[in-house]
């Protein structure tokens, strides 16, 4: 059978075989649950809260990877969909903001290290250069971002619990 | 057929964690062999490498088994030359300074820091530890032996407020 993998989809899957991606996945950190190529579904475990869920899924656009960084938004396993606004991550301040609905409809993380929020923020590049996402960087630097987020004392648990 | 344990390898010279696979019957000196070809030292030939459980204290005997060391299948070590770092703390115009051994997490360091700059949980939880003179903020599961290179022995952080993300 000819083998029609495509280069980035080939750095994808070894990265998640190195040990950053592994060393998160024995910490509980994340844990991959499919790719469908150019998309990949990954899992990140949160702070225990009350009706807070034990991990959050994002869905990630993968795209030309890793020469554009990724994008993602949650995702809701069950009903192969967006997740719903009141089930996505809340909290007092960085939370709110990174998973934010007023912005593009949600379609992505307002993060620095997310191809598409980084479009027109050209700041971001001297206001957060350690999140600034480079073809050198593998998925579990935006991994990182997400569950320090989800591990912080700012989340407070899903948006309507 | 013989067991595999995976061991997580963080350590001069190497830029993130390697995985090293070895049969559960391995010493740690196996360990350290098969980090070296995955870019310890950065390639330099040294024999005098010290193996660490993560955030242990003191150095493990190499020549001991991985079960009777305690590494388990999927524990983090680190491996470094020297037994002990400087950890230089700066906050505020105030700078304190501790000795860590090169297996402590950035973590560790930075609730000792806040602990003593006298932070309160919630504003430790607004704080990042970001190498001095730079703009890295390595991840709090770092080992900060991983940061220095010997012959150097010393690392110095800033305590700084996370930066918002803001439109």
């Amino acid at each position: 059978m000819a083998d029609t993998m495509s280069v980035e989809e080939r750095v994808f899957r070894d990265h998640i075989e190195q040990g950053p991606f592994l060393s998160g996945v024995a910490r509980k950190r994340w844990r991959i649950l499919s790719t469908e190529w150019p998309y990949a579904l990954i899992a990140i475990s949160a702070a225990p809260r009350p009706n807070g869920p034990e991990e959050y899924v994002l869905r990630f656009d993968l795209t030309n990877y890793p020469q554009w960084g990724p994008t993602a938004r949650p995702w809701d396993i069950e009903n192969g969909a967006p997740l719903a606004d009141g089930k996505r991550p809340h909290g007092k301040s960085h939370v709110p903001k990174t998973f934010r609905t007023d912005w593009k409809n949600g379609i992505a993380l307002y993060l620095p290290c997310d191809r598409v929020a980084f479009q027109g923020h050209g700041g971001w590049m001297q206001q957060h250069p350690s999140m600034i996402w480079n073809p050198q960087c593998d998925i579990t630097q935006y991994l990182r971002i997400v569950y320090d987020l989800l591990n912080s004392s700012d989340y407070t648990g899903p948006r309507c619990s | 057929m013989k067991k595999q344990v995976d061991v997580f390898v963080q350590g001069e010279g190497l830029k993130d964690v390697v995985l090293v696979q070895l049969y559960h019957d391995a010493i740690l000196i196996d360990v350290i062999n098969a980090a070296k070809e995955l870019g310890l030292l950065g390639g330099e030939q040294d024999d005098n490498c010290l193996i660490f459980l993560e955030d242990g204290d003191d150095a493990i005997d190499p020549g001991i088994s991985l079960e009777k060391a305690g590494v388990h299948n999927r524990a983090h070590v680190h491996i470094h030359r020297h037994n002990r770092i400087t950890v230089t703390v700066n906050f505020n115009a105030i700078q304190d300074v501790c000795e860590f051994p090169p297996s402590a997490t950035v973590g560790r360091v930075k609730k000792w820091a806040t602990n003593v700059f006298e932070m309160s949980e919630i504003d430790a939880t607004e704080h990042v530890l970001q190498i001095t003179g730079s703009t890295e903020r390595p991840d709090e599961m770092t080992h900060i032996g991983a940061l220095v290179t010997f012959p150097d022995k010393k690392i110095s952080f800033d305590l700084v407020p996370k930066v918002r993300v803001e439109g």
